[in-house]
């Protein structure tokens, strides 16, 4: 019993972070999907006991029972067997699908991935509400458009709603402010993922910013590259929010580290032993060089 | 245990009931501890009811293949010379049967939600389950003790059964009833959704997203099944008209017109946050109203109002009802704090759930007072009610609600609506409308029922009555519609308010002053004078609007065609100036149609829902030019002999002969027409009689049509004389019908728009139209193929084989026998016009006798009400209590204005609210452009891909 709440931190970890906690801003929400899909992609892939498919047996069976039933009902049985060969095969289903249920609730049967990352409590009304004025400001922004509105109308209303949607976005910042670092780490696993090679473009926020401010970056000089990427990130950051200022040296560090690497062409699935500089697995607990202690970062643990 | 098969079925029900209340077990469970893990097994144990129906439905059909007559339900709906199709269609031919088929529809859409839902709305989720499986578990608890399918004969197996009634075997009488179920169940969901807000209190916009879908779906399917009814009644029935306002009709009318009411109020709570209590409640109505609907039709309460609770099924749904709606009630009161912005302390809870239920629960007195069987005088009786009424209410809301709550310090903030020229207004307005016409149909339903325990008196409510006031309500609807489309969310300028009205209003101008110009030379006058239905005042109020109904229809129409066009005639100009038309070229020089439907599809979601309601818009509009073409309707009665010509409008008419063809159920007899229209050939016609050996007394009228754009030839025989040859024609010519039809169509194509599947932006285009029309397809396709599956529904057995020919001689007797009823005791509810059995017959003569004699039509309906009851007339009498039938739509309407002011003091912008102009609009304007209005834009420009 009592692994169980330690299992469940450590699958908690990464996903409750995408799931819950990061849901709230749009980038970080973009990142957790990609991650998402990716993880997704990785369990089609290798397929072992996923249960997606386990999703997709019940359908499987009814189909191919129906097809049974088309090709074999017609040709040589009497309707009547049809029929109750059709009760066998959706019986059967029946019975698998109340036996997976049993399970499940005993704890037999592990919770499908996409399932446990989420959560039933996490409430995010504000990113709700912001959807929603964010809709009605594209709908008056449409109705403007097409001549509905005339333009004082649509500037005292619009203002209204731009003003309300920034204040929403604003407490919205304000409640991740603490998440910010989690995100961090995620977003340098994920740039990790992606490799260097690959425009940034789940990190949209940062390249538009970066390309706006300094078109040069858009061209391959690393160090102008560099330089604007770090900058549109710190710039992100801090301009969402005042109460981000309090972390500026650590986070700069972290970010200017993590692009120059990727700059650099280092391969980021491996984490560099501090005394030495030797790089290592991931999850190594002792640099394989020289066995310094390697000093673990939450969050970058969960396969 | 081969022997006990009807043994098995019946634990079969017992099983699924089990499996539903344990699949909602653990899902209340799941919500109330929030385990993803529980959530995980209420789904599959959702799978498993599923499937466990499939299994019983199966059985069923194993039952009919194998022709197990120990069943009853079995040996009642086929016999051993049925082919295996129709086998499986007598699975939902009865009540039994259909209960069964209600069910396994619920099922799949079940199994549909649960898929869909996946790991989306995880809050909601468990209680979304839980709610979908008590109705399994009320249906359950519905066949094992009243409508068990499985049950036996007492009189043990018999040799064959007693097989279908032919006249069921027709092809609308297949589609239509299926079409109409997969409607009514559809409206589970939503509910289900909306129960799920209630008990997590999670009432923002989330719910109402995701049961959007869920909700248009069954919408349209109540739009095609009642389209299909009309055209059912209007094929085969054989009286020249559509729609009867049968209460069978009007029960799958209702929920309808819930539904788009709903469609439409949940809008403005998107938009604006408004309306949660009124969604919420019209979510719940509409499923209400289903289960309402499937109680009038299936337990025989309307069919003949006096036989009310006769099945022992009837009782159930009341039952359910009556607990839905407390659960409802007691849910929207617990959660009114949220629902109406107030802060959420218990007390307000409290508070609201007691008042509630103090004011419902002491009316329930007064109810039993009203409509039982004192002898106290009925004024009494209604001035008790009102006075326990009213003080429940004053001790419900100021004795407890307003003390309870009194000292606790909130500053509410009130949702408000800017101006009275805004969309969310004119929606409201059409909410209201909708809803009343909801009420006026429910209240002239079941008047009869309430007459009957009010004043004991038997009544009959009959088309007539519908007929004269749905005109006006359908043109306000209508006027509104169109209306609502021109004004913009928030506040509408006047200048813009003046752009947007000038081009309809200018079309509708120019179409009235064509239609009065030339209308009358294309046989479509502009003004119609029918007959009144009440005598005074009221009555020629009403029959004046009447009379003037061409050309308001046409107005209505004409304008909201306008708006429509005009709404299209921007959309596409907007987006050729923004340059957002990507539209290839090619598809326009296609033909227009390929490049509209290619850019419509592919809008962004919201525009796209939004244009996908103005088609809708467009396929009613459509359909209401088809109900004014009713106006014009021209019925003749004619005896021809075998080459006789008979001209009438632009038709004529020459009967060649009679021809007879005999095949192995039925003799038939075909009367040949030979039609001309303006001198041309328009085609040949065989009207007939059908003859079934199984019921020779009663042979089937065979209607011939003759179908163009601009009316329809609608040919009955009555009789053929044998020896002479001479026959009796009814012909009827009914303009502008098939625009019904086209109108559905257009309608379903709107529905399509708006449920095209809203897309991921990172899918790339290909896959995106992919998924989509495999989507709709898939949708579509499952959707007709319930529609097409062919059925016998029963609830049609008494009019049918009640129709047939009536000979009706001038317009007088048309207008006497149109407001007398059939008594012959069998006939449901058919008036004398169109019933075609033996006693309508007598009756008829006898009438025609006292015509004769020169009684006016008041004289003769006195004697005729004096001699059969009350409810021999099909529309009340103005006269005692039936008055209030008369007052029913008046109340209805000042009912509406009282609750309008109400509304609008109430969306007043409260004094010290948010001041007008925005607060960054001053100086601090350049400041407040930070880095939040880039993001904005961002968010905005990647909103809907």
């Amino acid at each position: 019993m009592t692994t169980e709440p330690q299992k469940k931190k450590k699958k908690r970890s990464v996903s409750t972070e995408i799931e819950g906690e990061t849901a709230a801003t749009r980038e970080h929400e973009e990142v957790a999907k990609e991650l998402r899909d990716e993880k997704r992609k990785e369990t089609e892939a290798s397929a072992a006991g996923s249960n997606p498919l386990a999703r997709f047996a019940p359908i499987g069976f009814a189909a191919i029972g129906a097809i049974m039933l088309v090709i074999f009902g017609r040709s040589f049985l009497d309707a009547s067997i049809g029929v109750l060969f059709a009760v066998a095969v959706v019986m059967l289903l029946a019975i698998f699908a109340l036996w997976n249920s049993i399970r499940m609730l005993t704890g037999e049967m592990p919770v499908p991935e996409e399932l446990a990352a989420a959560e039933l409590r996490g409430t995010v009304p504000r990113a709700e509400k912001k959807r929603s004025i964010l809709r009605a400001l594209k709908d008056l922004e449409n109705e403007h458009a097409l001549g509905k509105i005339d333009d004082e109308d649509f500037k005292v209303v619009a203002g209204r709603y731009r003003e309300e949607a920034k204040n929403l976005l604003r407490e919205l910042d304000t409640e991740v402010a603490e998440y910010l670092p989690k995100a961090e780490a995620l977003i340098q696993k994920h740039l990790k993922q992606k490799g260097l090679t690959q425009d940034p473009s789940p990190y949209r926020e940062a390249s538009r910013a970066a390309s706006a401010e300094t078109p040069a970056a858009a061209e391959s000089g690393t160090d102008v590259q560099k330089a604007a990427v770090v900058a549109a990130i710190l710039e992100n950051v801090r301009a969402t929010d005042a109460s981000v200022e309090a972390l500026p040296a650590e986070t700069a560090a972290k970010v200017e580290a993590v692009v120059e690497k990727l700059l650099a062409g280092d391969d980021l699935s491996r984490v560099v032993c501090e005394k030495c500089q030797t790089p290592n697995d991931t999850d190594a607990k002792f640099c394989k060089s020289c066995g310094q202690t390697m000093k673990k970062e939450e969050a970058t643990d969960a396969t | 245990m081969w022997s006990s098969f009807p043994l098995f079925g019946s634990a079969l029900i017992v099983l699924v009931m089990l499996c539903a209340a344990y699949t909602f077990s653990v899902a209340v469970v799941a919500g109330s501890t929030g385990r993803v893990r529980t959530l995980q097994a209420a789904r599959f144990g959702a799978y498993g009811t599923v499937a466990l129906i499939a299994v019983t439905v199966l059985c069923l059909a194993y039952a009919f293949v194998s022709h197990d007559f120990r069943l009853r339900y079995v040996s009642h709906y086929s016999d051993r010379g049925m082919s295996t199709v129709y086998l499986f269609t007598a699975l939902w031919g009865g009540q039994d049967g259909s209960i069964l088929w209600w069910l396994f529809l619920l099922s799949i859409y079940i199994g549909a939600c649960v898929w869909w839902l996946g790991n989306k709305y995880l809050e909601l989720q468990p209680y979304v389950l839980a709610t979908l499986m008590a109705i399994i578990i009320f249906f359950c608890t519905l066949m094992m003790f009243a409508a068990n399918p499985f049950s036996t004969s007492v009189g043990g197996a018999r040799v064959d059964g007693e097989g279908l009634n032919p006249l069921l075997q027709n092809f609308y009488m297949i589609i239509h009833p299926p079409s109409l179920y997969v409607g009514f169940v559809g409206c589970s969901v939503p509910f289900a959704f909306c129960v799920a807000a209630l008990i997590t209190g999670r009432l923002d916009v989330e719910w109402i997203r995701a049961s959007r879908k869920w909700m248009l779906f069954p919408w349209m399917f109540l739009g095609i099944g009642n389209t299909l009814g009309m055209l059912w009644a209007y094929e085969e029935l054989g009286w020249g008209g559509y729609w009867a306002w049968d209460p069978v009709e009007n029960a799958a009318f209702m929920p309808f017109l819930v539904a788009s009411a709903y469609l439409h109020s949940v809008m403005i709570q998107e938009r604006r946050g408004l309306l949660k209590v009124w969604n919420v409640a019209l979510a719940c109505m509409t499923f209400f109203m289903t289960i309402f609907g499937t109680f009038l039709t299936r337990s025989g309460a309307i069919a003949s109002v006096h036989s009310f609770a006769q099945s022992g099924i009837g009782t159930y749904f009341v039952w359910f009802l009556l607990i839905v709606a407390a659960f409802c009630f007691t849910l929207v009161l617990y959660r009114w704090p949220e629902l109406r912005d107030l802060p959420l302390n218990p007390r307000f809870r409290y508070g609201a759930v007691g008042a509630g239920w103090l004011i419902a629960g002491s009316t329930m007195p007064g109810l039993y007072l009203l409509l039982g069987k004192s002898q106290m005088p009925f004024t009494w009786k209604v001035v008790i009610f009102a006075l326990a009424v009213g003080a429940a209410v004053y001790v419900g809301l100021e004795l407890v609600f307003r003390r309870l709550t009194m000292d606790i310090a909130h500053d509410r903030k009130r949702p408000y609506i800017e101006s009275v020229l805004s969309r969310e207004f004119t929606f409201l307005l059409n909410n209201f409308a909708l809803l009343g016409f909801m009420v006026f149909v429910l209240v002239a339903t079941t008047f009869p029922m309430l007459s009957e325990a009010l004043w004991n008196e038997k009544v009959t409510v009959g088309p007539p009555y519908y007929n004269a006031w749905v005109q006006p309500i359908g043109l306000v609807i209508y006027m509104l519609m169109g209306i609502g489309t021109l004004f913009g969310w928030k506040k509408t300028s006047d200048a813009a308010l003046r752009k947007a009205f000038v081009a309809p209003v200018l079309a509708v101008v120019v179409a009235v002053a064509l239609h009065f110009a030339f209308g009358k030379q294309l046989g479509f006058p502009a003004i119609v004078w029918g007959d009144a239905i009440y005598s005074g005042g009221l009555g020629s109020g009403l029959r004046g609007f009447n009379a003037a109904t061409p050309v308001l229809g046409v107005a209505v129409g004409v304008f909201n065609l306008g708006v429509i066009t005009q709404e299209f005639v921007f959309l596409f100009r907007a987006r050729k100036n923004s340059g957002a038309d990507k539209t290839p070229m090619i598809l326009y020089y296609m033909g227009l149609l390929p490049g509209f439907v290619y850019t419509l599809l592919t809008l962004p979601a919201a525009s796209r829902r939004r244009y996908g309601g103005y088609i809708v818009h467009l396929g009613l509009v459509v359909m209401l030019l088809g109900f004014t073409g009713q106006s014009w309707n021209v019925s003749r009665e004619t005896a021809l002999s075998p080459g006789q010509t008979y001209e009438v409008e632009n038709y004529a008419i020459t009967y060649v002969g009679p021809r007879m063809e005999v095949d192995t159920s039925k003799r038939m007899v075909f009367a040949d027409v030979k039609v001309k229209k303006n001198g041309k050939d328009l085609g040949e016609a065989s009207p007939a009689k059908f003859i079934y050996k199984k019921m020779m007394e009663n042979p089937t009228t065979e209607v011939a049509m003759l179908h163009t754009v601009r009316d329809d030839l609608y040919l009955v025989v009555g009789n053929i004389n044998p020896q002479t040859k001479l026959a009796t024609f009814q012909i009827h010519i009914n303009p502008l019908v098939m625009w019904i039809w086209l109108g559905c169509l257009i309608l379903i194509a709107g529905s399509f728009v708006a449920m095209w599947p809203e897309l991921q932006p990172e899918e790339s285009r290909a896959w995106r139209f992919a998924r989509g029309t495999a989507a709709s397809v898939g949708a579509a396709s499952i959707g007709i193929l319930i529609a097409l599956m062919p059925t016998q529904a029963f609830a049609f057995q008494t009019s049918s084989l009640h129709s047939g020919t009536v000979k009706i001689e001038n317009d007088q007797e048309r207008d006497i026998f149109q407001s007398l009823r059939c008594m012959c005791g069998t006939c449901a509810r058919d008036a004398l016009s169109t019933c075609a059995c033996g006693t309508a017959e007598e009756m008829r003569e006898i009438i025609r006798g006292k015509i004769a004699r020169g009684l006016t039509k008041e004289q003769i309906l006195k004697e005729y009400a004096e001699e059969h009851g009350t409810e021999s007339l099909s529309v009340p009498p103005n006269s005692g209590a039936m008055r209030s039938i008369y007052a029913v739509p008046l109340v209805g309407i000042a009912m509406a204005g009282v609750g309008l002011v109400l509304m609008i003091r109430r969306w007043r912008k409260p004094p010290g609210g948010p001041p007008d102009a925005p607060p960054g609009a001053g100086g601090n304007e350049t400041q407040s452009k930070d880095a939040y209005d880039k993001r904005l834009d961002d968010e905005l420009r990647d909103l809907d891909g």
